[in-house]
């Protein structure tokens, strides 16, 4: 599988929200879009789940228009998780079981409780089973969240902002959980993300967006100085600690 | 992994084991409905009686009254249950159901408004060649359908226009549900004695109206929407997660929200307008069965529909006891029955954010 941007464009209205945008994804890697607020990642990552539809360019999944394929055989291709979770007084397990609905025909089957409990044991959430969801924390619930998008076994995983209200610790564990899975099971993962250092630790390739377009596209080699500095509009320095690279801004308080 | 397994089986028990108890319950009190009334009937008349040994008055009072009333609590149960707990899921408010939204309402003006013209017969002319009593039925009913859907499409219509903040949904409903109180008022001021009565005992939700070929139509609409809201409990649970998610997995939310809010004031239309304004159904089955089973659809949609139909046997059997030998319309037991709910669930806050 190949997702490909053409010439993608899009407006909300008669305000332009992208430009132009070109790019493809490949099986195996982790693609951080990465930009300031209002530069138009929300946007792109809605528009590739199939949530807008552009105004010109298309989206591609290997051969076929992504924005003309059913909702049902979508649903077999891209798992979405949204930035905020909505609450409610479904299980743990319930809730993981929505990710089977595409391939439910009229109940869900044995074979769907196993994967489900498969994911549970998988991101250690067993203890969690039967605890209704607005009874979980928040490193918990993201976690719920990105198992729901596994259990739908699709082979694109799209992320707003997977770890934006985590701590520390959770951030870190969310973002091993998805390498893995990207690793172990080839996905293509795209992640909307503002922590530029949390994205050299774990992506590998990077989606730079300013104003409506993209400021550049690749692996680290794009995430210079220069590129940086544009993006956020101010100058930064790139530390390399041990194995870890660091972007700091220089301008401090 | 063979625990989880076994916990998350026991807990799908523990809910089928609500819904066959109180299935079962439906049994007795089903029997209470037939036995009680203003005639004594006993056991062995009742089996005579349905088996068709029988051709006395006690034959004639369980096919013409007792039994319309069972089969009418029990349409009007299950579509009013659905009804509430499906608006509840698609605008994703507890407190969405056919009488907050105002369809019940809007029925009741329809029908004072149908009552208070066929009083006029000069208005409308071609109807002088029916006989007095059917003219004025099908008015009074047709009207009282009409309101019902209109409000609905105007709900339906505010809803499709502000795509966010459902909450305000329920605000609307409260303004048109004012407004046609307002009308009804408004006509019932105008009205001669014979009218203002008729229109205020239409209001009174009666299981006793309905006989035979309105139930035929009660009952095709709510299986119908039954079928409908069964086939799409997956989808409902779906949408517990949010529109963006429900999308993404395969529902179209849209339609999905257009056709139940449909289906439900379709349902919610026939049967007020067959048995007048049964208060607060749609609002206290889903809730009891919420408390019960949680909002997994798979669960929640038998259970509340089973609860529908024991609600209102319950409101009957209490309206006949209560103030014996006057007979209370089960209406308005449900209506007293449903104000403390009502207030229970706005003031409490319920564990979750969300419900």
């Amino acid at each position: 599988m190949v997702m490909e941007i053409k010439n993608l464009s899009f407006s909300y209205g008669s305000q332009s929200v992208l430009q132009e945008i070109c790019c493809t994804f490949q099986p195996g890697f982790i693609y951080a879009i990465l930009g300031v607020n209002g530069a138009g990642k929300s946007t792109l990552i809605n528009l590739l789940a199939g949530f807008f539809k552009p105004d010109s360019g298309a989206v591609f999944l290997n051969n076929d228009n992504l924005h003309k394929l059913s909702l049902s055989r979508l649903a077999m291709e891209i798992a979405f998780v949204p930035q905020q979770q909505q609450l409610s007084d479904l299980t743990v397990c319930d809730f993981l079981l929505l990710g089977r609905t595409p391939y439910v025909r009229y109940q869900s089957a044995n074979a769907d409780e196993e994967i489900v409990f498969g994911i549970l044991e998988k991101l250690k959430l067993k203890s969690l089973a039967l605890r209704p969801l607005h009874k979980l924390s928040g490193g918990e619930l993201q976690k719920t969240a990105l198992a729901r998008a596994l259990v739908q076994q699709t082979e694109i995983l799209l992320l707003d902002e997977p770890t934006s209200s985590l701590d520390m610790k959770n951030q870190l564990e969310v973002m091993e959980i998805i390498v893995r899975e990207t690793v172990e099971k080839a996905l293509i993962t795209i992640i909307t993300m503002h922590d530029v250092n949390l994205a050299l630790r774990f992506a590998n390739r990077f989606v730079l967006m300013q104003e409506e377009k993209i400021l550049a596209f690749g692996d680290f080699e794009v995430m210079s100085e220069k590129n940086l500095s544009e993006l956020y509009g101010l100058s930064v320095e790139i530390h390399t600690v041990g194995k870890t690279t660091l972007v700091t801004p220089k301008r401090g308080i | 992994m063979q625990t989880i397994n076994l916990l998350y089986k026991n807990r799908q028990r523990k809910h089928l084991f609500y819904l066959a108890g109180f299935t079962l319950l439906l049994l007795p009190t089903a029997l209470c409905i037939l036995l009680n009334g203003a005639i004594d009937i006993s056991g062995t008349q009742l089996l005579e009686s349905m088996f068709g040994k029988s051709n006395d008055s006690s034959s004639l009072i369980l096919w013409q009254i007792r039994l319309p009333r069972l089969v009418g609590a029990f349409f009007g149960g299950v579509s009013l249950a659905l009804a509430g707990t499906v608006l509840q899921a698609v605008l994703k408010n507890p407190l969405a159901a056919p009488s907050t939204l105002g369809i019940a309402q809007g029925a009741a003006f329809g029908a004072a408004l149908g009552i208070t013209l066929s009083g006029m017969p000069d208005l409308l002319p071609h109807l002088q060649g029916l006989p007095g009593s059917i003219s004025e039925y099908a008015m009074t009913s047709g009207f009282a359908f009409i309101f019902s859907l209109l409000t609905t499409g105007t709900i339906i219509l505010l809803a499709h226009l502000q795509n966010s903040g459902k909450e305000s949904i329920i605000l609307a409903g409260v303004a048109l549900s004012s407004l046609f109180m307002a009308g009804t008022t408004f006509l019932q001021y105008f009205a001669d004695e014979t009218q203002l009565a008729m229109i205020v005992h239409w209001t009174f939700g009666d299981l006793a109206r309905a006989s035979w070929p309105e139930l035929y139509l009660i009952g095709c609409v709510t299986v119908v929407s039954t079928l409908y809201f069964f086939s799409n409990r997956l989808a409902y649970n779906a949408l517990l997660a949010g529109d963006e998610v429900a999308q993404s997995l395969g529902v179209n939310v849209k339609r999905l929200r257009f056709v139940s809010m449909f289906m439900a004031s379709l349902t919610t239309a026939a049967t007020v307008t067959f048995f007048g304004i049964l208060g607060f159904v749609g609002l206290i089955a889903p809730h009891m069965a919420r408390r019960l089973v949680g909002s997994d659809h798979r669960y929640l949609l038998p259970l509340a529909a089973v609860l529908g139909v024991l609600v209102l046997l319950f409101a009957d059997l209490l309206g006949q006891a209560l103030l014996d030998p006057v007979v209370l319309p089960a209406g308005v037991i449900t209506s007293f029955l449903g104000t403390p709910v009502f207030l229970l669930l706005l003031f409490s806050r319920r564990r979750s954010g969300t419900w």
